[in-house]
């Protein structure tokens, strides 16, 4: 199985301080893959870098066997990366709806089918369809920003901590969709803190400390790992 | 799920509009010509279009750009300038001559709006607030003195620019008012406007969406310098003299007190406000020196009582209207344009 996508030893600076410091991962096509770490670690930053916002000092990322590592974000949503960057941003201004189409820009107008889809997916956001975005709650602007996300059918959808802030229970919710995503085949790159929550749902893993790969394998194997455990899981180990 | 439709047809709209518009037309010129206006109140009248265009265009790049530039009058004065240097050398008549006088001003007005957009837009806020008003005093100092380059009087410098044809009047003020309302309402409404909101809204969600946002922002504040520019030509016009001075740092805070007083976002509200406040202190001559703390008190009120403006962002619609009581308005009303709020 080849990579969908390939990030090679990237450096990443804000200004004189050195957040990521030569990272490399892939994430094969069909794969759910999460980086965990704690504050500071540098995932979302690694995040921000893949999809344009933040340019690598140093370093080379490839989605689908391209360079993309000098393209403009708006031109990585084109090849197909979808960013739901974290803190859950929504147009406040826009209505739901007009939220959801908004996702569907690179490909011009909204398919009515793709906007069934996803109404299907968030059965919320269609009795809120009419509202403003920024009045929604946490959790349903969570899935707003995800609905978005969708809708420009990607190759990749990248997650960056998708259950801050939100009550156990719409945590529960999001992780439950993650996991549908994945099973009609999206490819996801996931975002955490919830290094728990994240083991249970992923195929593979990348545990981030200070801005380096620490450990990485099967979400399944990094589970039973006493490091992780120690670390983040808080087991005695 | 279709939406079904409240609305009576675009094309409809268009022409109820377009229709009313020029019974206005005909009718202010009517009552012009024939003097039941008074050539002081037509002046006034004149003024009020120009000052609509001006706060209309600003708040394309304040309202729905959501970025704070004060330097509006710096692009009002580049195509005052550039449509008056035209203007006083060309052979052409008059009414063939004012069209493309006013396109050259707009044209001159949106380059510089593309110069200083770039490197200004890269900013927020404050910062672009500060640049953008560096930039508007560049160019009035720069006007006041490329007076004579290279043996060519270009803008006459502090002794002003003088005998520019007296073309601007009440009918091709309004058609200008008219076109400007019309283009920037249809941009709005395209996938082009929709980008520029969702850039207001979240710049980092809207980047997420795949938008483009250096070409957008400098989309909207290109637009933006263009109107001004036409509004400076058609100043320049009206008033037959130009000089550099009228073009300072005050004239675009004027300018932006209109825009923020009528609603940041509201193209309504910028016309009524516009019209306002250059009627209020015309209107108040009468009690001379008063009638500036009339004006500050007026901002004041309002700020204090309705700080999101006049019309909030709310837009009118004729045709909306007409929906409703055709159609009836048994469905919630879609939240549209601002109509949400």
């Amino acid at each position: 199985m080849s990579a969908l996508l390939q990030v090679d030893s990237i450096e990443v600076f804000y200004g004189r301080i050195r957040a990521v410091k030569g990272v490399s991962f892939e994430v094969r096509e069909g794969e759910i893959v999460s980086l965990i770490g704690a504050n500071g670690a540098g995932k979302s930053t690694i995040l921000k870098t893949v999809s344009g916002l933040i340019r690598p000092k140093t370093g080379k990322i490839e989605f689908l066997g391209q360079d993309i590592t000098k393209a403009e974000p708006h031109a990585i949503v084109r090849r197909g990366i979808a960013h739901v960057p974290e803190g859950r941003r929504v147009f406040a201004r826009m209505s739901v709806m007009e939220n959801i189409e908004m996702g569907a820009y690179v490909h011009g107008k909204a398919a009515e089918e793709e906007l069934e889809n996803a109404f299907a997916r968030f059965p919320r956001l269609r009795e809120r369809r009419r509202q403003l975005a920024g009045t929604l709650s946490g959790g349903e602007q969570q899935m707003l920003a995800m609905a978005r996300a969708l809708m420009s059918k990607p190759a990749l959808m990248m997650m960056d901590e998708p259950s801050m802030g939100l009550s156990p229970i719409l945590v529960e919710q999001i992780f439950d969709i993650i996991s549908e995503l994945r099973a009609a085949g999206t490819t996801i790159l996931l975002v955490e803190q919830n290094a728990n929550k994240a083991l249970r749902i992923t195929d593979r893993t990348y545990v981030l400390e200070t801005g380096r790969v620490t450990l990485s394998g099967e979400s399944r194997t990094l589970l039973e790992s006493d490091e992780v455990k120690r670390a983040y899981l808080g087991g005695k180990g | 799920m279709k939406t079904k439709r409240n609305r009576i047809p675009t094309l409809l709209g268009y022409a109820i509009n377009l229709a009313l518009f020029a019974a206005f037309l005909i009718l202010g010129d009517g009552l012009i010509q024939s003097g039941a206006i008074s050539k002081y109140y037509s002046k006034v009248v004149m003024l009020i279009g120009i000052n609509v265009i001006l706060a209309v265009s600003l708040n394309v790049a304040t309202g729905y750009l959501g970025q704070l530039p004060l330097g509006h009058a710096g692009f009002m004065a580049v195509g005052a300038y550039a449509s008056a240097i035209f203007m006083t050398r060309t052979a052409l008549p008059a009414s063939p001559a004012f069209p493309i006088g006013i396109l050259i001003g707009g044209a001159v007005a949106a380059a510089f709006g593309i110069i200083i957009g770039i490197p200004a837009l890269r900013l927020r806020g404050d910062y672009l607030a500060i640049i953008t008003l560096g930039f508007g005093e560049i160019i009035r100092v720069v006007l006041l003195n490329i007076d004579d380059v290279l043996g060519f009087t270009l803008t006459n410098g502090a002794a002003g620019l003088q005998n520019i044809p007296k073309a601007t009047t009440f009918l091709n003020t309004f058609v200008c008012v008219g076109l400007t309302c019309f283009l920037i309402h249809t941009m709005m409404k395209s996938r082009h406007g929709r980008a520029i909101l969702a850039l207001r809204d979240n710049e980092i969600a809207a980047d997420s969406c795949g938008i483009n946002a250096t070409y957008y922002k400098t989309l909207g504040f290109t637009a933006s310098a263009f109107f001004a520019g036409v509004a400076g030509a058609l100043y320049a016009g009206y008033i037959g003299i130009l000089n550099p001075g009228g073009f300072g740092f005050m004239k675009s805070i004027e300018i932006l007190v209109m825009v923020v007083l009528g609603g940041m976002g509201s193209m309504v509200g910028s016309v009524l406000s516009a019209t306002v406040l250059t009627a209020v202190p015309e209107l108040l001559r009468a009690f001379a020196g008063y009638r500036m703390i009339v004006y500050a008190l007026l901002l004041i009120v309002v700020m204090i009582f309705k700080p999101s403006g006049l019309m909030g962002t709310y837009d009118f619609s004729l045709s909306r209207l007409l929906g409703k009581l055709f159609y009836g308005s048994s469905r919630k009303k879609q939240g549209k344009a601002g109509d949400a709020r």
